[in-house]
């Protein structure tokens, strides 16, 4: 193993890793071993523009906020370079940047970065201890409208008779075999369901549909459907998966949050 | 409805509820006051602490949830679950940090004190609801004023803000860890 010298040691960290200049400076301070209070400006500004000098490329949106720390650390030493001005120049100056020590105000920033950069692993240790505790599976959030819920008890004959009734209805489905043509529009469909629907009732979907709808007329009625719930007249609300539709048209006073693409109107589809 | 009945319902009424239960909420319903609805939870709460129960009752957000104990964590994440959303980045957590313990607070004052542009974070942290506005500071501009919300709360298992971990000004750095 080589042993490098350790000031001469390259940076091998990557800019990602910092979330911002400060981060990168209070990694400078803490390779140093010093306190906050104790850094020197030529020294970690000499680090910092070695750091930045290394960066192979430069991400213009990434590295603007380092640039903009570069250039204040470079003015921060060149100031403390400059001469000081003197006593009667210094009290009647209202001019912040001559008032303030560079090193103190660079400390203030470092001191108030590191405050909450502990604020934010003390909260992530508060994540951790957290996420040890599950909380109950959220699931389907019930409406603030009582939805038509299965009764509980729910009688075996009764799940027969539906059965039954279902074996009939796929019975004539298949005798009535003939092929006629449809014409079954968009718009005479959105009437249909308007009509059939009124302000603040609610249907399910199988109620818009005749006793043996046809493959056109379920979809077309979908269409329909979606069509009224972008310009926010209808709700869908599905508790289950391949469960019932339900639809519930909003009262009227509480429509208006159509999605906000759609400034035409029902008539205008 | 006698104090029994009263901790059943209560019981019923915490497990069923999509969100923390608060106790005004649950006094509401209840026809109890709300010192009473603690009383009660309170005394669910002491049930659960029993080594052998699997969950414990806890008071989140202004309201009680119940939770799987950690020491079950193990056997609770092999359920197959999907997986909470991904954790947070440095950075995400640092501007939360800042919101949290100033809040409420601006863009310009997140800015200040991480020395980076906050608009993609915060914007993230409002989509994940962490955050909200809460209203705008009587400045030039009016700029908007961030605060934490209650999914914040739940989020990190906070019973309200006053039980964020206190922040020191701990200016000793510890020794590199390399």
């Amino acid at each position: 193993m080589v042993t490098v010298e350790k000031n001469k040691e390259p940076y091998l960290v990557h800019l990602e890793v910092f979330t911002g200049p400060l981060d990168l400076l209070l990694h400078l301070v803490q390779k140093e071993e010093v306190s906050i209070y104790d850094i020197s400006i030529a020294r970690i500004t000499e680090q910092y523009m070695q750091y930045m000098g290394n960066l192979d490329e430069l991400d213009v949106d990434l590295v603007s906020d380092f640039l903009v720390m570069a250039a204040t650390l470079l003015q921060f030493k060149a100031r403390l370079l400059l001469p000081k001005p003197s006593f009667a120049e210094t009290e009647g100056a209202q001019d912040e940047e001559i008032g303030l020590d560079p090193r103190e105000e660079l400390i203030r920033k470092l001191a108030t970065y590191k405050k909450f950069k502990d604020g934010a692993e003390a909260l992530q240790k508060r994540l951790s201890i957290q996420e040890c505790c599950v909380a109950r599976w959220p699931g389907f959030r019930p409406q603030p409208a009582t939805i038509t819920q299965p009764s509980t008890s729910m009688p075996a004959e009764a799940l027969l008779s539906a059965y039954r009734a279902l074996l009939q209805s796929v019975q004539q489905e298949v005798k009535n075999h003939y092929v006629a043509p449809e014409n079954i529009s968009l718009r005479s469909r959105i009437r249909v369901i308007l009509e059939h629907i009124h302000p603040g009732e609610r249907r399910t979907f199988r109620d818009l549909l005749g006793e043996h709808p046809s493959r056109l007329e379920i979809l077309v009625t979908f269409l329909a459907l979606l069509e009224l719930t972008r310009l926010g007249v209808l709700s869908i609300y599905q508790a289950r998966l391949f469960g019932p539709l339900e639809l519930w048209r909003r009262p009227r006073e509480q429509r208006g949050h159509p999605s906000p693409d759609s400034g035409n109107e029902v008539k205008e589809v | 409805m006698n104090i029994n009945e009263a901790k059943a319902a209560l019981e019923a009424m915490i497990f069923a509820a999509v969100d923390p239960l608060t106790p005004k909420e649950a006094g509401r319903i209840l026809g109890l006051d709300e010192a009473t609805v603690r009383l009660l939870a309170e005394q669910i709460q002491q049930v659960y602490q029993a080594p052998e129960r699997g969950i414990l009752l806890q008071e989140v957000a202004g309201g009680f949830q119940f939770v799987t104990k950690p020491a079950h964590a193990g056997v609770v994440s092999q359920l197959g679950r999907e997986e909470r959303p991904q954790t947070m980045s440095p950075a995400a957590l640092e501007t939360l940090a800042i919101i949290a313990y100033r809040q409420p607070v601006s863009k310009a004052e997140i800015e200040e004190i991480r020395g980076v542009k906050a608009d993609g974070v915060v914007t993230t942290l409002l989509e994940r609801a962490l955050i909200e506005e809460v209203g705008r500071k009587e400045a030039p501009g009016r700029p908007i004023l961030y605060g934490t919300t209650a999914g914040f709360l739940q989020l990190f298992g906070l019973r309200d803000l006053g039980e964020l971990p206190p922040l020191e000004e701990n200016l000793t750095l510890k020794p590199q860890e390399e």
